[in-house]
This record gives structure tokens, sequence and C-alpha cells, in this order.
């Protein structure tokens, strides 16, 4: 414990007060622009902090990392632009809900989200990051393909109501997931020799198209604004008192983004969808999910939150980086001196210390600044209909265009607009094809990887107990529903027999 | 009207980003204005670092900005490309790893670049390919040798056609090792396989393995290169362990499109030489672990040659791939 009192009193000397709100400003301002996300906000920053103190360096880069999603959930819910790939769940409830006016509480969800699964997931980073990190080594390709397929299974419940054209919109999903080189037999797909399609269909560029550009597109339709009614309802404590309304909904998606954050590869996009359609299989009224039920907004949220430092367990426990974002906290790490693994906890004690009380103050600091601009921000939903559409079509565009400095960037953008407008029309909803798209390739990789251990031997996937664990729990998750409704059925048959 | 100024801070914040470290100096001739250097990885790679390490430097001796731009994807190809297709003035360079970049020509499909035909600047990093095993496992290359005669591995490599996957082919090759391969993205995913045990022996560069090699999971068995490595110097040698093979070093190397014209390239030449002996450069690439390797023009475009040889001797091992 001395060593947090320590850390403590380091964290409140003025350069790591100064370097902890400037790390949350500058990680929101980047979150908030699409296209730029923790990755190269980190990046950007080094030749800034590289003249700085280690403890200070970390914690303006730790409390910029922690914030950048936060940035992004602020545009993904009112202009249903997400700012990275992580916060698309965050437009699925978050939008529908601005819709109705409650813009200011959807925002003071996130907000507390950001406080709740950073902090949830940074306290599992700190006492459980070793015994996290032993879980995650029993993980190889066999057991990230079982995985993945858990995770895909949850389209099951997203369907609902609509199978067919749910299961259409995931297998689009699926086979856009295939586009571009196969880092395994190294041969082009479907890439009709254009070569940007060579890297795949980007995510971000992805999102970008089917919720910004497709939502402009119908916005252009009416004279309105955003919010349907006119005007703002709720207050921004409605959100903080709605968020612990759900806690079953928080833990469990704390538990799937600590989980899938721990796992290097899998990303917080995942996080966050699979939180969502989660908590919609789960829910007494799965109707509601994307029509701007706080429960939508609050699992996704919470998910990506706990996901981040999630992220960081195999990064400090082994030196690993879990994503591009990791690897470019783990490369400040390294020219700071903190060499990442077991003894880092020895010996740099102040450093990894003073990172964690930054992880926490961070997600304290976000909590605050949601909660005082929750209800201005909230008045972009106002906004009238002729004046915004312009507006969230140009930053959407300038988002994909700045990934990479590409203008086929923006027409993969536009393009996925003009698909997203004709499934909305046509009433298939994209989730599914957003869950194929972001887990179709580790499916696939890992299948083969697999395979290519066992020299084709299919026991590989049933030999070890995580795979077996995994494979329950897929057929659990599958037959859930039918279970569900059987025992119903025979309750309610229980009790006319009862009767009679 | 909020919104508004939202934008207005949005698109003013982009453009300080993207001129982060701008102070211009003007002079006469080449350079005049900021340089934009392509890094065909994303950010946090070891290229990545290593580039963001060199670049204040080229900035101090060029006296105008340099910018780095990630354009990852289709195993760098997307940037390559980009910097194929832009004039060769000067003002559009690109970081890389040497060897990667040119098995790329031959080992990926569709690849309109000659990376041979670059205007080749000059090197300023090395790492080298290390093979490395659970401490569970062989102590020595010898002993992992002998298993790997008597049955296939299970090999790791942290991306297909890689220089290191090339490097530890042909060692492998030598010592008629059998080995499935099974190919990653990148460093992590290949790490935490060999650390889980689902892989048997993995192959990578110092920075990305010294965690785990600390933490006593893995052990370098033996480095693909004529000199020492600057972190593991106690791991042996190929030829050391017996066989001596001439392997591709991991080098990165500063190139600009082809036909750089004569004396844009020699002011580029002499800038990247004042750079790498900055002692501020030193002090960062010994702590990113980097190890200092200065190739000078001349010596750059020799090494290229000698690649490009050694590559087309070993045809068969990058057809194998």
């Amino acid at each position: 414990m001395d060593v947090f009192l320590q850390a403590i009193a380091l964290m409140f000397q003025w350069q790591n007060l100064a370097a902890l709100m400037g790390g949350a400003l500058y990680g929101i301002i980047i979150g908030i622009l699409p296209g730029l996300g923790p990755a190269a906000g980190m990046a950007l920053a080094i030749p800034l902090v590289s003249s700085w103190s280690p403890v200070t360096a970390l914690v303006f880069v730790g409390s910029l990392y922690k914030c950048c999603n936060y940035g992004g959930s602020i545009t993904a819910i009112l202009v249903n632009t997400p700012g990275d790939a992580s916060n698309a769940a965050t437009i699925l409830d978050g939008y529908p809900m601005c819709e109705k006016g409650k813009g200011g509480v959807a925002l003071s969800i996130s907000a507390t989200a950001a406080l709740v699964g950073g902090i949830l997931g940074t306290l599992c980073l700190i006492y459980t990051a070793p015994l996290l990190a032993e879980f995650a080594l029993k993980f190889g390709p066999a057991e990230y393909f079982l995985t993945a397929i858990l995770a895909l299974s949850v389209i099951a419940a997203v369907v609902q109501g609509a199978t067919l054209k749910g299961l259409i919109s995931a297998g689009l999903g699926l086979i856009l997931a295939t586009v571009g080189y196969d880092v395994i037999t190294g041969h082009l797909r479907y890439t009709f020799g254009i070569l940007i399609l060579e890297d795949g269909i980007p995510v971000i560029q992805a999102v970008v198209g089917l919720f910004a550009v497709t939502q402009a597109l119908v916005l252009a339709e009416s004279m309105e604004s955003i919010s349907r009614i006119g005007k703002l309802e709720g207050s921004s404590w409605e959100g903080v008192w709605t968020y612990f309304k759900y806690p079953y909904a928080v833990i469990r998606s704390a538990v799937i983004g600590l989980f899938i954050g721990v796992l290097p590869g899998v990303g917080q996009s995942g996080a966050g969808l699979v939180a969502w359609a989660e908590a919609k299989r789960e829910s007494k009224h799965p109707g509601t999910f994307g029509t701007g039920d706080p429960e939508g907004v609050i699992s996704s949220e919470t998910s990506t939150n706990a996901c981040m430092p999630g992220d960081l367990v195999l990064t400090i426990a082994l030196g690993i980086p879990g994503s591009v974002a990791a690897a470019v906290f783990l490369g400040i790490m390294i020219i700071f001196g903190v060499i990442p693994g077991p003894m880092v906890f020895a010996e740099k004690t102040n450093e990894i210390y003073t990172l964690f009380v930054a992880l926490i103050l961070s997600s304290l600091v976000l909590f605050l600044v949601g909660m005082t601009l929750a209800r201005y921000l909230a008045a972009v939903t106002l906004i009238r209909n002729e004046i915004i559409v312009p507006i969230i079509l140009i930053v959407g565009l300038i988002g994909s265009y700045a990934i990479r400095n590409m203008m086929e960037d923006v027409m993969i953008s536009l393009v996925f607009g003009i698909l997203g407008y004709v499934m909305l029309k046509g009433g298939f909803t994209t989730v599914p094809l957003l869950l194929g798209l972001v887990l179709g390739e580790m499916v696939e990789l890992n299948y083969h990887r697999a395979l290519l251990m066992s020299a084709g031997s299919y026991s590989i996937f049933y030999s070890s107990t995580v795979c077996k664990i995994l494979i329950l729990l897929t057929i659990v998750s599958l037959a859930g529903p039918y279970l569900g409704s059987l025992g119903r059925r025979m309750k309610g048959r229980g009790k006319l027999i009862g009767k009679a | 009207m909020r919104a508004k100024l939202n934008v207005l801070m949005a698109v003013f914040f982009l453009a300080m980003t993207f001129t982060w470290g701008a102070h211009a100096i003007w002079a006469a001739g080449y350079p005049d204005k900021a340089i934009t250097i392509i890094v065909p990885f994303a950010p946090g790679a070891g290229t990545d670092l290593d580039a963001r390490g060199i670049v204040p430097y080229l900035e101090k001796y060029l006296g105008v900005p340099v910018k780095i731009e990630n354009i990852k994807g289709a195993e760098g190809k997307l940037g390559i490309t980009r910097l194929w297709r832009s004039k060769p003035d000067g003002y559009t360079l690109m970081i890389h790893t040497v060897a990667e970049t040119l098995m790329g020509d031959i080992v990926l499909p569709n690849v309109e670049y000659r990376t041979a035909d670059l205007s080749h600047i000059g090197t300023f990093t090395r790492g080298n390919s290390i093979i490395v095993d659970h401490t569970d496992n062989w102590k020595t290359f010898p002993e992992l040798a002998k298993t790997g005669r008597e049955r296939a591995l299970i090999g790791g490599n942290p991306g297909k056609g890689s220089p290191s996957h090339f490097n530890a082919m042909l060692l492998m090759k030598k010592a008629g090792v059998k080995v499935n391969w099974v190919p990653f993205s990148g460093a992590g995913e290949a790490l935490t396989a060999l650390a889980g045990k689902h892989t048997e022996f993995s192959i990578h560069t110092a920075p990305s393995i010294l965690s785990l090699v600390k933490a006593g999971k893995i052990r370098p068995v033996v480095v693909l290169s004529e000199i020492k490595d600057n972190v593991f110097p106690d791991a042996p040698l190929a030829k050391e362990v017996g066989y001596d093979v001439e392997f591709l070093p991991v080098l990165r190397g500063l190139d600009g499109p082809p036909n750089m014209p004569e004396d844009v390239q020699q002011v580029l030449d002499k800038a990247l030489a004042q750079a790498v002996k900055d002692p501020g450069f030193v002090a960062w690439a010994q702590n990113r672990m980097s190890q200092v390797y200065y190739l000078n023009r001349e010596e750059y475009n020799k090494l290229i040659k000698a690649h490009l040889k050694e590559l087309q001797e070993n045809k068969d091992v990058l057809d194998a791939m």
C-alpha cells in the first residue's frame, strides 16, 4: 500500500498534475477528431514528452491513451460519427437517444462509464495483471478461433426478429473481411487490381461511411434537427442514476471488455460490439436496443473503457503489445527505460504505480469534464439539419482521409455510406455486418494458423481445456434463447397442470 | 454556434498536429520547405520508433521541419508505392526496413515498384534476427536442431516474407531442420503464441523480446548475424554454433523516389551523417536499444546490390515462403 501512497504523492507534484490534465485534454481532442486514434495521438506526442522525466511523460501519455476513447464517444453519440473504431457500438443506442432529445443523458452515461469501466479495468490491471497474463498465454490460434466464433454467436441475438436479413448482413460482413492480402497464403483476394483494397476493408473508414455518411443522408431528407422533439430532455445526473440502475450490465460489460482487451489483436471495436449484443440478448426487452436504450450505451461504453486497461495487461506484465496503441505505449515506456515484465514493479516502482494512479485519476477527470460539458455539447443536436449535415459529412470524411492521407479512404467511406443507406431503407441492420467485418479476419486467420500448427489435424480445436470451455460457452450462447423459452413454456404448463 | 466553434477547434487542432514541431528556417536551395518522411508501418512498429528517433536530428541538420507520415497496409506496399509515385524533389522520402522492402519486390504479388531503383541515402540503425524458444524447451540451438531433424518443429514468425523469416529459413535449411511455419500478424501475436507454448520457436529482433527474456519465459538461442547483438551480447552467433550462413541484417534506411537529383542526395547524405553522430540521437538509440549502424550513400548502394545477389542466390528459399 505504501507504494501507492508514494505514487499519489508523486502524482500531486505540479508537473504531474499538469501532465494529467494536459494529457486528458489532448486525448479527448484527438479522440473527437475522427481518424486520429490513441496510437497516432501518442506517436505525435513523442517529440513533446521526450525531454520530460519518465514519471511525468508516462502520466501524460497514459492519460492521453485513457481519454481518447471518450472523445470518440462524444462525436459517436452526438453526430453519429465515431472518433475511432472502438466507438462504433456506442452509436447504436447513443445516437437514437439524441434523437429523443436525450443527448445530454447519453453523454453523461458515457462519462460515468469512463469512470466505472476505467476504474474496474485499472484495478484488475493493478491487482491481477500477472494472473491475467498467464491466462492470456493459454490462448493459441485454436483458442482465438473459438473465441471469435463465440463472439460471432451473439449475432444470433442481434438478428432476432429479422433473422434472414440479419444473416445476409452478417454474411456480407464476413465476405468483406476476406478482401485483401492474405497474410498466410500470400495471395490477393477480391482486390480487383485496386491497391488500397490489398490492405483489406479498413474498419474505421467503413464505420464512418455506415454511420456518419448514412445518417447525413437520412438527416438531409427532413428539415428538422437531430433531436426530433427540438429540445433537450433530462439532466446530466439522470445519466448517472440510469447508469447505476443496471449493475448487472455494468459488471458483465466490464468483464467482456477486460477479457477482449487482455487478448492481443482483438481490439476495442470488438469489445463494444460484443458487449452491446450480449446486453441485448440478456435483456428482457431486446426490441428497444438500437432505438435509444440507455442500457445499450452503458454496455458498449463500459466495455470499451475496461478494454483499454486490459490492453495494457500483457504490455506491462510481459512486454507484449496487444494493439497498435499499446505498441506505441510500449515503445514510449522503453525509451524512458521502463522495461515491462514481472520485474518492472520492483525496478520502476514509482513510474509504474504513478501510471496506475494516473489511469484512475484520468477516469475521474473524464467524468468531471464529461458531466460539465454534457449539457452544452448536447446542444449540437438542436442545430438545424441543413447546417449540421454538411458539418457531419466534412468532419467524417476529413477523418477518413486523415488516417493515411489517402483519397481512396474517402471513397471507401462514401461507398459504405451508400451501402448503409440502401440497407437502412431495405430494413437491414448494419450491426451484424460490422461484427462480421471486425471478427471475420480473426476467425479465418486463426483457423488457418491452427491447422498449420497441427499439420491439418482438427483435434487441435478441441484438445485443450480452454477450447472445451469455449465450445461449451458457444453452445450455451446459441441454444440459450431456445432453452429460455422452453423453460418458460414448461413453467407455464406446470401452472396449468396445477390449476387443473 | 458551439458546434461551429467545435469544428473550428477541430480543424485548428488537425492543422496543429500535422505541423508539430514546425520551426521553419528558410535557406537558399534545397531544402526550403517541410519534408515528409513516409513510414510504411503503423505507429509503434520498430521501424516507426527508429524513424521517430532520427527525425528530430534530421530536422536539426536540414534546418526544415521533417514530419512522419505512417502509411501502413498491404505489407508496406501502400507506403512504398506512394513514395515510388511521388516527385523526386527530395520533399518526400521514406524510412523503412531495407531487406523487407527488397524482399517485397519478390515475394509480394502485384508490385509496381523496384526497390533497387530507389535513391538510397543511407542507413542509421540495425537490429538482428534472433531465434528464441521457450525456456522449458531446448537450451541451445544444436539441441533444437537435433529435434528438428527428427520431426517438424512448429515455428512462428511475426510476418510472412519478413527478413527474419528469410534468415531463419536459411539457417534451418543449412541445419536440415524441418519447420511448419505459422505466420502471425506482428511480433505481439507471435510472442504470445511462443510464451504460451503454442509454437516451439519464433524469430524476432531484440527490443520486442527483452521483457519476455527477463521474465524467464523465452530464451534467445542463436543470433542470425555476423556481429554480436547489442542487447543480448551473450547469445551465440550462428557461426559460433557451427552454421556459417550469410544473413540479411534488419537495417533501417532512408530512401527517396528514383532519380533524385545528385545535389539533393548529397544534402541528405550529409545531414544523415551528422544526425547519426549527434549525441542526442546516440542516447536515444541506446535507450530504445537500437544499434546505431550508419552506412553512407556509397556503402548503402553497395549493400543493396549485395542483398539482391543474396536474394537471387536463395530463390528457392523465397519460393518456399
